[in-house]
């Protein structure tokens, strides 16, 4: 089996840091009844990854990771019986049922994702990193790299295109 | 119905939910007009769901000064 170095500072991280990683997930969340499911995805996750690139700070990853399924999970519950209902429905069941599978949260998914990111021009991935974070606004991104608001939208919208492209399988025109 | 311009416009839609989420917590008109807009259509719903999970996997790559 492949171990890799980090999988066995994971294991430990999700063992003794498991405090820690539950508020990351409540606090988002907003109770500690869904924090644990969060954890496990997060492991499952994680565990996926851990060969696809090494990290300097394997806590703060987990806990990028823990807060970001968390916001997913936040996101989705707001909408999610809206979506059911309407398929449920059968509005344009056959259409619904012969679209491509939406993208799948897995390994080969990231991998894909993490090549994309690093194909893009050194701007457009810093920009788009800067925002993802989500500890800056367009504008504050905008500032940091003396660039227009409006540049930055679209080197977001750039970024994410890119990658949905490159899950399937196409290259963008022009790039 | 799925040429490529359309997708395009409705993918371009479907980021701007996503930024806006990002940065805010959607209003209550802004939930329902996000609703109507899901409603609408499956195609909608299908590509609000890949730039979901897309924008979902980019939150589980660090960043590039953070990796070793």
């Amino acid at each position: 089996m492949d171990v890799h170095p980090w999988s066995a500072e994971l294991e430990d991280i999700f063992v003794n840091q498991r405090p820690r990683l539950r508020c990351v997930a409540a606090r988002v969340l907003g109770n500690t009844d869904q924090a644990d499911d969060v954890l496990q995805d997060a492991y499952l996750k994680i565990s996926e990854a851990t060969t696809l690139f090494e990290m300097k700070q394997p806590i703060s990853y987990v806990s990028l990771v823990v807060r970001n399924l968390a916001i997913d999970r936040c996101r989705r519950s707001a909408f999610e019986s809206t979506l059911f209902a309407k398929e449920e429905e059968g509005d344009n069941a056959s259409c619904a049922s012969h679209s491509p599978e939406v993208i799948a949260i897995d390994r080969q998914s990231l991998a894909q994702v993490v090549d994309a990111l690093d194909e893009l021009p050194e701007r457009t991935r810093r920009a788009f990193e800067l925002y993802r974070s989500g500890s800056h606004t367009q504008r504050e991104v905008a500032q940091l790299l003396g660039v227009s608001t409006t540049s930055v939208n679209f080197m977001i919208r750039d970024a994410l295109t890119y990658c949905r492209q490159s899950l399937r399988g196409t290259s963008l025109p022009g790039r | 119905m799925n040429n490529d311009s359309g997708d395009e416009a409705v993918w371009q839609t479907a980021l701007d939910w996503l930024m806006r989420e990002h940065e805010e917590t959607l209003s209550d008109a802004d939930r329902e007009a996000l609703h109507a807009w899901l409603a609408a259509s499956s195609q909608h719903r299908r590509v609000f769901r890949e730039a979901e999970q897309l924008w979902l996997l980019t939150g589980m790559v660090p960043r590039s000064d953070e990796r070793r």
